[in-house]
């Protein structure tokens, strides 16, 4: 394939031409546009290109094109397989990041991911899983560190060490039980990554080398934009959260 | 309703998008003999074999043009044709140009009823849309009946749901 300089009129047998073509500049996005040097009047109107007509029907020209190479047999490889069976084998997993590790909680028990807010610590408690206390929506939750529960702490100050780029938010989440008992519990981690749809063939089990605290929590693995990321099992670590806060 | 857009030879035509399950690249498909021109094929489709009809043969008699943008719609429908049976759930591929958008009926400032032609029994009304004419294709009408009875012979008889 190569590199096109920008969508380009293709001829098309029989068909009158696109708008696009008859104004100029033809790749106006680059020149006067959010590319350039802003000086569209139209961008009084739009205020991005991307909400432009004339953006929108040069994109469309884009697909006036040959097929790239090995495009249409990738895609022929692709319906060859049997349709895939439908949702049940799926399910969804909240993702988010501590240190440089990614983790997933199945969806069911996120309450609400928040800003990070004052935390009100709690003297004598915890020994290093107990943070404290904060405040969400008016009530005092336990705020607990994931990182201690999962052996991670060294991660941290290790992570934390290089200022610079700032990165995604740090955020909490508030996650509950699904056992009905109501209990909630509030942790920080470095990033979350939204709510994504796993089926359940592609989790596979944790390899034997992972640490003992964080194999304890999550027995499986799956692969997510080239990360594995840990599912951690929801019932155990609420359990034991419970048996710490209760020691 | 809900339409999704395509051109045949310059003109635009549309299809309601509740028949549409997937749209695909053009992928490859083998030929059929002894069958109309405008069915192209057979294609894989989620590992089922279906047929493939050429809208540019259909409608105008010149193939669709080869480009990213002209596209196999997947189709499905409840046929009632060849027997008196209740109906049989069949699934088409229908190659269009320019299926590169969506539009909404209701959006229409201007409409023209549904033809009636014999030998075009799926040609349906008319709408102007954003000052564009768009000319919607009845799905189920667009192969005749002789034609869908032997092209699926031997699917299980169920109504879709």
């Amino acid at each position: 394939m190569t590199p096109d300089s920008g969508p380009r009129a293709f001829p098309v047998a029989g068909q009158p031409p696109l708008p696009i073509r008859t104004i100029p500049p033809p790749d106006c996005w680059r020149t006067i546009g959010v590319s350039g040097d802003r000086s569209c009047a139209e961008l009084e109107t739009f205020i991005h290109c991307r909400n432009c007509p004339v953006l929108a029907e040069a994109a469309r020209t884009f697909f006036d094109r040959p097929a790239p190479d090995g495009y249409l047999e990738n895609w022929t490889a692709i319906l060859d397989a049997p349709e895939a069976p439908a949702t049940t084998a799926a399910t969804s997993m909240l993702l988010f990041r501590l240190g440089r590790e990614w983790f997933a909680l199945p969806a069911e028990v996120l309450v609400e991911v928040t800003s990070l807010r004052p935390l009100h610590r709690i003297p004598h408690r915890g020994a290093g899983v107990l943070e404290g206390l904060v405040n969400i929506r008016g009530q005092l939750r336990l705020c607990v560190s994931l990182r201690g529960i999962l052996g991670l702490a060294d991660l941290r100050a290790s992570a934390s060490g290089g200022d610079g780029d700032p990165g995604p938010p740090a955020r909490l989440l508030v996650v509950e039980s699904r056992a009905g008992a109501a209990e909630m519990w509030v942790f920080a981690v470095d990033q979350v990554a939204g709510v994504q749809r796993v089926e359940r063939g592609a989790l596979r089990s944790v390899p034997s080398t992972v640490s003992q605290s964080a194999a304890r929590y999550s027995q499986t693995l799956f692969d997510w934009q080239g990360q594995a990321v840990g599912v951690l099992d929801d019932e155990r670590l609420f359990a034991d959260l419970r048996g710490m806060m209760a020691s | 309703m809900q339409l999704i857009t395509f051109t045949i030879d310059g003109q635009s035509f549309a299809i309601e998008s509740r028949y549409v399950i997937e749209v695909l690249p053009l992928v490859p498909h083998r030929q059929l003999p002894m069958l109309p021109d405008y069915v192209a094929g057979m294609f894989t489709y989620r590992g089922h074999l279906i047929p493939v009809v050429d809208l540019g043969i259909r409608l105008r008699g010149r193939p669709a043009t080869r480009r990213l943008s002209t596209r196999i719609i997947v189709v499905h429908f409840t046929s009632t044709a060849g027997d008196n049976a209740p109906g049989r759930a069949v699934r088409v591929g229908l190659v269009a140009e320019n299926v590169i958008a969506t539009c909404h009926a209701e959006e229409a400032d201007a409409s023209y009823p549904a033809l009636r032609l014999d030998n075009a029994p799926f040609l349906g009304g008319i709408l102007r849309v954003r000052q564009a004419t768009v000319h919607l294709l009845d799905v189920e009408r667009l192969l005749p009946p002789e034609i869908v009875s032997g092209l699926f012979p031997d699917e299980p008889r169920r109504a879709l749901p």
